[in-house]
């Protein structure tokens, strides 16, 4: 049966023609410069008020031409005024279905629905639309009841300590500071440039008390990292707050959020693959997390990204067998020489020996920011010697192992060391490749792009290359 | 030739005078514009003079001689197989069954030539192999079932 959209389609289908505006204030420009009055202006208003209904009328038209219909076979939606389009999404292609019950859509009673194959837009989910909250519950129980198949029906609800884990370990200073710099702005512009300037006033004033005799400005940069992280890692915390997961048979059932709850419904044979994470900080702390890697889950930088927050390392085969008992890790069976340190330190050595080089010589050229710059160069070697203490543990943990139809892939990438679960069918293609020096070695880097809307790199260093062709069967 | 052997099968020899007539057409301009830039300075003038017949001879007597003789391809009914690269040595490979589609280009010299660069795209990949024979393209992806 086709349904049309939940109304409140016809208030978000006006950000379309937010460009129509511009009738309205440059009538009011040339009001203000040509000093018409308020009479003058009043006078005009119904050409305001034409722009604001023509405005709402195209979108309640688009509303109406926006409907929808999900049965068994997937779901259809027909839309367009002018241009109609229809498109169609087979059942057994959609990857995630899901729901993201915002709380700016509570008070209307409407949730945001989504559905993601793996064709279309990397950035987007190829189907979005706004339908009611019950709908919503239908929906996703029916894909939850279709993807049920045989008796296995497992819930996991993780720890409040567990998410604050994952919400520190996976927050980012920069992004709190780029959210907290716009919140900011914002709000400056909405109550005025008193606010602004108020605001970074108190900030200035506790900064230079609390400097304890390091330069005001580094004490700033550190205290505005310092913030930025906080924000990040309050953001991470509220969406990930009352994660459960739970499997039905082949539906995979993901909830968490306070304000804004996002529920996911993932087909378990379209999971890519599997990524039990770890930093520095939790590979010494014996922790990690676990994330997947599915089309439409983890897509939007607001969505919801682990699926098991923070586990123990010894118990995170008992806490996989729970959800996952598909997935298992399997131990190292192809690794690298000890000989190829330098293939793992050298690009990170380079930041280590630069840095400190770089702060001495700018410290000797401008006597007069010593200060500042030996702080900021203090500062700056800490995530140099952080990746170079990552690349140090990857060179003892990373390696290959094949466990029938699954490879496990253990490497690190960026500040994280990865154990990859990887189904052989979902590798896109593979790329040894050899150096000169590692030609006469024998051995390889091999470069595995796996199968997704675009393509996910897991780079192994240093392997015997003839085992690795055999293992990966590219003997020709 | 390629529908009855696994491989490994190399690139005809056209495919590598291909590449010298590129790069001779390539370096055509380089003479010409440092006399009209460079006129007044006979130090600038012998300075990119010898930076260009540098760099095309590079090309002209390794780079492309090398890749040449690494370049090879195979398939048997399950994988994909390239060999190339010329300072790194690569093998790329892909299954067969995660072959989304196969696309052929042919620039004018290379279908003067009766070459082809063969793309073969996979989900979240792509692998390329430049100037082949046009119809050993053909056949090897005639026998993925793709048709060109």
């Amino acid at each position: 049966m086709k349904r049309l959209q939940h109304p409140f389609a016809i208030l978000y289908n006006l950000r379309q023609f937010i460009w129509a505006l511009i009738i309205p204030l440059a009538r009011g420009l040339v009001l203000a410069l040509s000093d018409g009055g308020v009479a003058s202006w009043l006078s005009g208003a119904w050409i305001d008020l034409v722009t604001l209904l023509g405005m709402l009328l195209l979108s309640l038209l688009m509303w109406m031409a926006y409907s929808y219909e999900v049965d068994e076979t997937g779901l259809s939606v027909r839309c367009g005024l002018i241009v109609h389009t229809s498109i169609f999404l087979p059942a057994r292609q959609i990857a995630t279905l899901s729901a993201v019950h915002a709380f700016y859509l509570r008070p209307f009673g409407a949730v945001r629905l989504r559905a993601d194959t793996l064709a279309g837009s990397r950035e987007r989910a190829d189907l979005s639309l706004f339908v009611s909250k019950e709908e919503a519950k239908a929906i996703l129980d029916g894909r939850v009841a279709e993807l049920r198949s045989g008796t296995l029906s497992r819930r996991y609800r993780p720890r409040s300590l567990y998410v604050a884990a994952l919400a520190a370990f996976s927050s980012s200073s920069f992004a709190g500071m780029i959210f907290l710099a716009t919140l900011i702005s914002r709000t400056g512009e909405l109550l005025g440039a008193e606010f602004k300037s108020r605001v970074y006033g108190t900030f200035e004033r506790v900064t230079q008390l609390l400097a304890f005799g390091i330069p005001p400005a580094a004490a700033a940069l550190a205290y505005i990292l310092l913030f930025g992280w906080l924000v990040a890692f309050s953001i991470n915390f509220i969406r990930h707050k009352n994660l459960v997961v739970r499997r039905r048979g082949g539906a995979l059932h993901i909830r968490g959020g306070v304000f804004t709850s996002r529920e996911y419904v993932v087909a378990a044979d379209q999971l890519n693959y599997l990524d039990i994470r770890q930093t520095v900080l939790s590979f010494f702390l014996r922790f990690c997390t676990v994330h997947i890697n599915a089309v439409g889950y983890s897509k939007y930088s607001d969505d919801v990204s682990g699926v098991i927050p923070a586990v123990r390392v010894r118990d995170a085969a008992r806490t996989l067998g729970l959800v996952f008992p598909e997935w298992k890790p399997a131990p190292r069976q192809l690794r690298h020489n000890w000989g190829a340190l330098f293939k793992f330190i050298g690009d990170a050595s380079w930041g280590c020996v630069l840095i400190p080089a770089a702060t001495f010589f700018l410290r000797w050229l401008l006597p007069s920011w010593s200060g500042f710059v030996g702080w900021v160069g203090f500062m700056l070697c800490f995530p140099a010697y952080w990746f170079l203490m990552i690349r140090l543990i990857d060179y003892f943990t990373s390696g290959i192992a094949r466990d029938g139809d699954r490879l496990t892939l253990h490497y690190s990438s960026g500040y994280y060391l990865h154990t990859i679960i990887l189904p052989i069918d979902r590798i896109a293609w593979v790329c040894l490749r050899q150096s000169p020096i590692q030609a006469m070695d024998k051995k390889c880097d091999v470069l595995i792009y796996s199968y997704a809307e675009h393509s996910t790199r897991h780079h192994i260093r240093n392997l015997d290359r003839q085992a690795v062709q055999e293992m990966l069967g590219l003997e020709l | 030739m390629i529908a009855k052997r696994r491989g490994p099968f190399r690139l005809p020899r056209r495919a590598l005078l291909l590449w010298r007539v590129r790069v001779t057409l390539c370096a055509l301009p380089a003479p010409v514009l440092v006399a009209l830039f460079f006129a007044d300075s006979s130090v600038w003038r012998r300075v990119l003079s010898g930076v260009w017949i540098a760099a095309y001879l590079f090309f002209f007597l390794f780079f492309y001689p090398v890749m040449y003789r690494k370049l090879s391809f195979a398939s048997n009914g399950h994988s994909f197989v390239v060999h190339c690269g010329v300072f790194y040595n690569r093998i790329k490979a892909m299954e067969i069954r995660n072959i989304q589609h196969v696309t052929c280009t042919a620039s004018p010299l290379e279908k003067a030539m009766g070459l082809c660069t063969l793309f073969v795209w996979g989900a979240g990949g792509l692998i390329r192999v430049p100037s082949m024979d046009a119809g050993d393209a053909r056949a090897l992806s005639g026998g993925w079932g793709a048709r060109l």
